[in-house]
């Protein structure tokens, strides 16, 4: 990765130019002097202090006002620079570690406003979002912004750029204007431009760009900052840095990635939610690879075709050690009791069911009605204090303190079925020590 | 609430109108004017118009996104879908957040960010059709009165509008939990009388399972999208943490049966208003029969001594029917009762297999 030498500049002089390392294999050299129209609006305020090239239309889309900074380099002039610009105020110099962290949904969303660009444009720009700690910068949100483009000029709607940043923060306060991104291979010189009116949005913009035309049968995702170079006291270039882009990713957002990772190998990209049981034999299966990768590379080992490591076999010892060593007694009480804390709300789950679809349906509700005709099979519902009084052909429910269970009745019989839940099956659940389930359940 | 979501549907019907000369396909048009009634054969009211939800990669993530940045505990985030409907297919291609209904920015207003997000969104060719709207749930939760509310706007403005379910907790557990609803024509029906009587219900033949339809979800990829997430495969290695199969699970469980409890307290609460609604009515009536009875006999024994009978008085006036409680709760708490069960169910269905094959794998190691 380039770093570019350091490059404090004082807030009011004209920056302090860096000496571009031979080895920064930088993207953009100095642009040519392409005459800037700029767009409708974009009264962006230009601060004060910041030097005066940036508004300078001979030098127009040459220099940015936001130089680069290496951590090595003093952070405190270009600090005070930074303050004193208005708006989102990205904490002095670019982070230490020049980490970006993205999140997938913004790559989803690129791409999918790339599908629905205009006829006749090459690529889709937009503004991302996000927020700014110590060691790295993460962005989280972003949204296209239209533009046009043509061989001399470009121009971009910052009004409606500002009207959806205004939008989104009402969702996300925290998030800043963090930079801009683009779709295509190459940083061109409308690149330059448009970087610099993002630099008036925030302090050090980052530019990521999204090869969705896919040269090199790959769609590389990268990220720069911009820097100055260039002779001192003459026409300033700028230089985009590029910047380590890791992958930040929430656990529900990584199991929402996996699970639209398999349209990949549908035929028609198209993946139904599967059921329970299926995501644990899904599930099973993955853990199942995993092992065979495992196993596969300890017998390579053992038998000399790959060298050996003591770090993986350490790892492999720590998870070897990792699977109890139960008393097979002891297992089975485990086991037993969580069958029985898995089956019996199972169970519940069954056989509520029945007894609410009949306690609810209109005709049998509450027992008799006006007609004093009987509802439907099952009739609910009188609760009385614990203990419960029977009756023929009536109905019974016996209210326990936390758990009101449901009986029925036949009609005609005097079968009264109980079932009798969950009081002391809950307690059981709750404090192991408690040995007796007094929980009947005589199903209908 | 249930306001807001009015407004919105209005506002976005507004919106469509205006830009229906610029609509891209047919199928905006019959859409926003779903209830003037399309020929897009309906069928008969057991029909419902949308068969199957396709929802883009993007929204799933921008779903999960909003609730792990904007939703703490028993909070819901809600957002608006966007997409269009093709035949009896509903695709929601995108979708955006809506901001939480804070009591310090009173004054915002809701349908003018309605109005200007759909808008700019539509200036990106981003589909501007609003088709339903998404709600994140705590544990399962969601069978409320506003949600029943919202819903019958929708889906009166709107006839192929879902409401999208997406359960966090779950989805952190191991596999996304997103459900598509709607309400069964029936339901409908009986919204837009707004009676809620009892005979009103048995006349609609109404139960709990007849309220929400869940439409099946597939979930449908672009191309492009395609190389990206193998792109990202390639590129961010991170570790499979297999949630799903872990097996400690009786807090899950326990929270569950916990909602499941608090709701059969209030549906026994419920019945128990209803029992007494229907004793007082019983009674009345034996008190008007008596009355009745009484009448007859003082006006028999008056005729008998040659007095003119007494007048008969309107006997409504002097008994009050007493007043039917509306039925719409109960059948509420028992739909919500219904899928605390399923998500029970299908809890320790998962449950017991784990179990089972940990039991199968001690036994192997003994």
């Amino acid at each position: 990765m380039a770093t570019p030498a350091a490059a404090a500049s004082a807030p009011t002089a004209t920056p302090a130019p860096v000496a571009a390392p031979a080895a920064a294999p930088a993207s953009v050299p100095a642009p040519s002097p392409s005459p800037a129209s700029a767009p409708a609006p974009a009264p962006a305020p230009v601060p004060a202090p910041t030097p005066a090239p940036a508004s300078d239309p001979a030098t127009a889309a040459a220099t940015t006002a936001a130089p680069g900074q290496t951590p090595a380099s003093t952070p405190a002039p270009a600090q005070t620079q930074a303050q004193s610009l208005p708006g989102p105020a990205l904490p002095g110099p670019f982070p230490g570690g020049r980490v970006v962290r993205l999140h997938p949904v913004i790559l989803a969303s690129i791409v999918d406003s790339y599908e629905r660009r205009n006829e006749g444009a090459a690529r889709v720009i937009g503004t991302l979002l996000g927020t700014v700690d110590k060691h790295s910068v993460e962005v989280t949100n972003c949204f296209s912004v239209p533009h046009n483009e043509s061989e001399d000029e470009v121009a971009v709607d910052m009004e409606f750029a500002k009207n959806m940043y205004e939008l989104h923060k009402k969702v996300s306060p925290n998030e800043l204007i963090l930079g801009w991104y683009a779709t295509g291979h190459d940083i061109t010189e409308h690149s330059v431009l448009i970087h610099e009116y993002y630099s008036r949005e925030a302090p050090n913009p980052i530019h990521l760009t999204v090869d969705t035309s896919l040269q090199n049968g790959r769609m590389s995702i990268k990220a720069y900052v911009s820097t100055l170079m260039g002779v001192p006291g003459r026409t300033m270039g700028v230089m985009f840095t590029p910047l380590t882009v890791k992958y930040a990713y929430y656990d529900t957002e990584r199991i929402g990635v996996d699970l639209i990772m398999k349209t990949c190998f549908s035929p028609n990209r198209v993946i139904g939610l599967s059921s329970d049981l299926q995501q644990v034999g899904g599930a099973s299966a993955r853990i199942q690879d995993a092992l065979s990768t495992v196993l596969q590379y300890a017998e390579d080992v053992l038998s000399g075709k790959v060298s050996a490591d003591n770090t993986v076999g350490r790892f492999l010892m720590s998870l070897v050690n990792q699977v109890p060593k139960i008393v097979p007694d002891d297992f089975e009480t485990m086991l037993n009791s969580n069958i029985n804390v898995s089956a019996v709300p199972g169970l519940l789950g069954v056989c509520v069911f029945p007894h609410l679809s009949s306690c609810t349906n209109a005709k049998g509700v509450g027992g008799d009605d006006p007609e004093g005709n009987r509802g439907g099979g099952a009739l609910p519902l009188a609760p009385c204090s614990p203990g419960w009084e029977k009756g023929r052909d009536s109905i019974c429910a016996w209210r326990c303190p936390h758990l009101l269970f449901l009986d029925s009745v036949i009609s005609g019989t005097a079968d009264t079925t109980v079932t009798c839940y969950l009081d002391s099956w809950l307690e059981k659940m709750l404090n192991p020590e408690v040995n007796e389930i007094a929980c009947l359940i005589f199903p209908i | 609430r249930q306001n807001a979501h009015a407004q919105r549907i209005t506002s976005a019907k507004e919106m469509a109108s205006r830009k229906e000369g610029t609509g891209s396909a047919a199928t905006s048009s019959s859409s926003t004017t779903g209830p003037a009634g399309k020929g897009k054969g309906k069928g008969g009211s057991g029909d419902s118009a949308v068969k199957q939800v396709q929802i883009d990669g993007l929204v799933v993530l921008k779903i999960i996104k909003h609730y792990q940045e904007e939703g703490q505990g028993t909070e819901v985030v809600q957002g608006v879908l966007l997409g269009l409907v093709v035949e009896d297919r509903l695709e929601i291609t995108n979708c955006f957040p809506f901001p939480q209904h804070t009591e310090d920015d009173a004054d915002f207003d809701e349908v003018q960010y309605q109005m200007e997000m759909m808008r700019s969104l539509r200036h990106v060719n981003i589909d501007h059709l609003h088709v339903g709207w998404y709600q994140s749930t705590y544990y399962g939760s969601f069978v409320t009165r506003a949600l029943l509310d919202s819903q019958f706007s929708y889906q009166h403005a709107i006839e192929e509008s879902v409401v999208l379910i997406y359960d966090p907790i779950k989805t952190a557990q191991g596999s996304l939990s997103l459900k598509a609803y709607r309400l069964t024509p029936k339901l409908m029906e009986v919204c837009k009388e707004k009676d809620f009587s009892p005979e009103a219900l048995k006349k609609g033949n109404i139960t709990f399972e007849h309220m929400f339809e869940e439409v099946p979800i597939v979930i449908k990829n672009s191309h492009l999208i395609n190389v990206l997430m193998w792109e990202l495969e390639k590129k961010s290695a991170v570790a499979d943490k297999h949630e799903l199969l872990s097996l400690a699970s009786s807090n899950h469980l326990g929270k569950n049966l916990q909602l499941l409890m608090d709701r059969v307290d209030e549906m026994s609460q419920d019945i128990v208003k209803y029992n007494t609604y229907m004793r007082n009515t019983s009674k009345q009536q034996q008190q008007k029969h008596q009355y009745q009875q009484r009448r007859q006999q003082e006006n028999m024994q008056r005729q008998s001594r040659g007095e003119p009978p007494l007048p008969e008085e309107d006997l409504s006036k002097l008994f009050k029917p007493p007043q039917p409680p509306a039925r719409m709760d109960s059948l509420l708490i028992a739909g919500q009762i219904n899928t605390y069960c399923q998500n029970i169910k299908e809890f320790t269905a998962q449950n017991l297999g784990k179990l089972f094959m940990a039991q199968a794998l001690q036994e192997y190691n003994n």
